[in-house]
């Protein structure tokens, strides 16, 4: 069967290397022989997606097996969208440029809300009818896995059933099963296929639940349709990560993508308890890699890819029990290929610094660190478990080292939060700053401000909480924006409308799908990317709907409410998250389970796993 | 050990740009375990140097670059090698040592040949009286976008041989140096003929003074260690294959 031809419309478009599918390590298995074939789509630009571990890792444990395959497509630039439109050319795959409706999965991952959009514009691309219940026979299973998945009831309606939690052993199980009831002839069997699929620990199979509503517009209920559906869907967690599968052959992108270098999965999850973050209740529990396992996969990826980058990836790698062995050892081993190693996150506190300056010989960049919050009460709110010593070691030893800009991220917004707090964001950067001018060669060190928007998410402490609302958002902005000036002071912020929106659609429910669908009907699409978003195709699309938006962003939940996702398991209990609600009002912080004291999270025995730690020395050369 | 590679670019890898390149061979070179010599400082970097940047979508049977090796190796061995690490589309045709002292390949390169295609081939008749006719012009003036908005410039001293092929193909002769650069759409464009279908890059040059012209594996030969200037007065030539 052959491909698209693409070559004319290539040469009329930006960035052509995007579409190409000849990079090194791309795998072009043999269609006949394979006869499950997914593709992985990752809704936003190439340099994007080609940036997501999870791709990579999909990608090799799918085609490492044999009689299935996986090829990857991205969201065409909006140069090729209007060509592919123009010519009636449909999506394709970036491996054997097929349409993608050739294949029986088409797998999207949700990283981000503001994807939504560009989810819709794909399939459209593609012509999928948008609506899962509009599929039939012959029509590609369309499944989503990834973050979103906490909560996919606002785009429920497209998909035909969700993966929750870990994806290296799901996903291939999946594609196994689909290609026995291939073989047996009742893929075509739509209903069937989905009531196998629902049976399946970690899939979620939303058509087969019905959402009921209480009057005031909450969810009174989501309660299975037939028998043979479960009540709960758990998500899959791979216990051992030395025995997983894990890529040593990444594909290499011949443009510069965002992350374009090695990425060393170092552990996965993350026990510090951050009261906003999904990521740290999602991912657990905490499970290390060995260090000879991770020395073996680096020295494979670097002979396999030929970057000239390791960086040692997870949540917060300097928590990793053998960071620095492993660390100073990459280094040292890979100095004469010229092979660098970085750290992408670094903790705030002076451990972290140092490890960054013995392994990092490149000091030139800015070296950023994570306070969220301006005062110690609010901190201890949000659980950062970090105090303004922490704050004052790290960035001093950042100066010693040679550093000279220093970037830090804080939130506005956050429950609990004064005006007071605001302006500890100011005073602690001034601090730093006059610290910088004493301690930085040179005197003249430049610190970045980045304020983030607080957006309550499901399955934290703070997912009863409302957002603030845009204009309050926006007055704290200025409020930061007219003290943060001066030599040496940046200040940077998110658009308030664009965290207004991921609110909505972060805790939102299924009735959500049809803002999503109005909002890319009027044009919205790469909504991640600041040029392409606007806000008004969004206010005319709830507009259109009769929705909310305020509903979902600015309510405060009650206690005892239903959520949309309530159905859902991901191991952190709804009691363990009100108790630490709880605590936070009081400015109680709660230790980091790492230390050997169980918080109570629910995770280890709801899910019957166990934090994996890998031992080792710490701290203590440093 | 001081190394050139020459190779050719075609198939998909034509919509690769100069950057991507850089990246590629720098990748390549390290998958292929050459021991590569790196420049000092802190932060290392491979030392290879390219020829002259090809334009995004156009083939070529001459690319350059050169690079140094540690230790050294022999060429056939490094080809090989390197060969097999490298994406369809890239091909090795040379790979040949080059004395410490050779000078760099934008020292050498000065002009470029190109051959022009089309889908619908124009009459050879009229092709050759439009490259007599732009080849009388005392100047032809092209619109450039550059950083500061559009400027004219002149393009004529930089085209310095047209040549009609039997089969209606234009071959071109152009200027490729740090002074100056003429593209070969510019004189397609000029010569009022419709967009070619493919453009294909046939060879990199040191035009010398005498009208010769060598190309860098030539001049890897002790004899012309000193490049030449390639800016004596024009002589150029309608020929026409029979």
């Amino acid at each position: 069967m052959p491909g698209i031809d693409l070559e004319k419309l290539l040469t009329r478009v930006s960035k052509p290397a995007r579409y190409l599918g000849t990079e090194w390590n791309a795998v072009h298995k043999d269609w006949e022989e394979n006869p499950v074939r997914m593709a992985f789509i990752y809704p936003d630009l190439y340099e994007v997606g080609m940036s997501h571990l999870g791709l990579a890792i999909l990608y090799g444990a799918v085609n490492e097996r044999p009689g299935m395959l996986m090829e990857r497509a991205f969201a065409p630039g909006p140069d090729l969208e209007v060509l592919l439109r123009e010519n009636r050319i449909p999506l394709f795959s970036l491996e054997s440029r097929r349409p993608l409706t050739a294949f029986d999965v088409l797998g999207f991952t949700l990283q981000y809300e503001m994807s939504y959009t560009t989810i819709l514009n794909i399939l459209d691309l593609a012509g999928i009818p948008l609506l899962a219940g509009e599929r039939t026979a012959g029509h590609p299973l369309v499944i989503g896995g990834g973050p979103g998945v906490a909560n996919p009831e606002p785009v429920a309606p497209f998909f035909d059933a969700f993966l929750l939690g870990d994806g290296e052993e799901a996903l291939p199980e999946l594609l196994a099963v689909l290609g026995r009831l291939k073989k047996e002839g009742i893929i075509n069997d739509r209903h069937r296929v989905l009531k196998v699929l629902a049976g399946m620990p970690g899939f979620y199979v939303p058509s087969l639940y019905d959402v009921k509503y209480n009057n005031d517009g909450t969810v009174a209920a989501v309660v299975p349709r037939e028998e043979g559906v479960p009540g709960r869907v758990v998500k899959r967690v791979i216990q051992d990560l030395d025995a997983a599968f894990f890529p040593t052959r990444p594909v290499v992108p011949f443009l510069e993508v965002i992350h374009d270098r090695i990425m060393l999965e170092v552990m996965r999850g993350c026990t510090h308890g951050c009261r906003f973050c999904q990521a740290g209740a999602i991912y657990r529990p905490v499970r290390e890699r060995d260090l000879s396992i991770l020395l073996r996969q680096a020295e494979e990826l670097v002979r396999h890819t030929g970057h000239e980058e390791i960086s040692l990836t997870s949540l917060s790698t300097a928590d990793y029990s053998r960071v620095e062995e492993l660390a100073r050892f990459l280094a040292t081993a890979y100095a004469g290929q010229g092979v660098s190693v970085s750290l992408p996150s670094l903790r705030v506190d002076a451990f972290s610094v140092r490890l960054a300056e013995a392994v990092q010989q490149v000091r030139k960049s800015t070296l950023t660190f994570a306070p969220e919050a301006g005062s110690q009460r609010l901190r201890d709110v949000i659980n950062k478990g970090v105090d303004e010593e922490d704050i004052m070691a790290a960035t001093g030893e950042a100066f010693r080292a040679g550093w000279q800009a220093v970037k830090l991220y804080f939130m506005l917004g956050l429950p609990e939060e004064r005006e007071e707090d605001l302006l500890g964001i100011v005073e602690l950067a001034r601090r730093i700053l006059d610290q910088g001018r004493r301690l930085a060669p040179g005197g003249k060190p430049t610190i970045t401000v980045s304020v983030s928007s607080f957006v309550p998410k499901p399955w934290t402490a703070f997912q009863w909480e409302p957002q603030d609302r845009v204009e309050v958002i926006k007055e704290k902005q200025q409020l930061l924006r007219t003290r943060l000036k001066g030599p040496g002071l940046r200040f940077n912020w998110h658009e308030a409308e664009v965290s207004f929106i991921e609110a909505v659609l972060s805790r939102g429910d299924r009735r959500l799908s049809r803002a999503i669908v109005a909002a890319w009907r009027r044009g919205a699409r790469l909504e991640g990317w600041t040029e392409y978003f606007n806000y008004s195709l969004w206010e005319e699309a709830f507009r259109d709907t009769g929705l909310d938006p305020a509903f979902y962003a600015y309510r405060r939940r009650r206690d005892d409410e239903i959520f949309p996702w309530d159905h859902l398991d991901f191991g952190v209990t709804k009691e363990f998250l009100m108790r630490e609600r709880r605590r936070a009002r009081e400015g109680l912080v709660t230790v980091d389970c790492r230390s050997g004291r169980c918080t109570g999270c629910g995770v280890c025995p709801g899910l019957g796993v166990d934090l994996i730690l890998k031992g080792g020395s710490r701290d203590g050369a440093l | 050990m001081r190394f050139r590679i020459k190779y050719s670019k075609g198939g998909q890898a034509v919509f690769l740009g100069h950057l991507d390149m850089l990246r590629l061979w720098q990748r390549a070179m390290r998958r292929a375990g050459l021991p590569l010599a790196y420049s000092h400082g802190f932060n290392p970097h491979p030392l290879l140097a390219f020829g002259p940047a090809l334009a995004v979508g156009i083939e070529s049977r001459a690319e350059y670059l050169d690079g140094e090796l540690t230790t050294p190796l022999e060429p056939a061995v490094l080809k090989d090698r390197l060969q097999a690490q490298l994406p369809a589309g890239l091909e090795i045709r040379q790979v040949f040592t080059i004395p410490r002292q050779a000078p760099s390949l934008t020292a050498i390169i000065n002009a470029a040949a190109y051959r022009v295609t089309w889908e619908d081939p124009p009459d050879p008749k009229s092709l050759k009286e439009k490259a007599k006719d732009f080849l009388s012009r005392p100047a032809v003036e092209v619109n450039r976008r550059g950083k500061d908005g559009v400027k004219a410039r002149d393009i004529r001293p930089g085209v310095y041989q047209l040549v009609v092929t039997p089969e209606a193909a234009l071959e071109m002769l152009l200027e490729c140096s740090s002074r100056g650069n003429v593209r070969p759409e510019e004189v397609v464009r000029a010569m009022d003929l419709e967009d070619p279908l493919r453009v294909i890059r046939t060879g990199l040059f040191n035009r010398r003074d005498d009208n010769r012209i060598l190309a860098p594996e030539e001049l890897a030969d002790a004899r012309y260690m000193t490049p030449a200037r390639g800016d004596s007065a024009l002589h150029e030539k309608v020929e026409i294959g029979e």
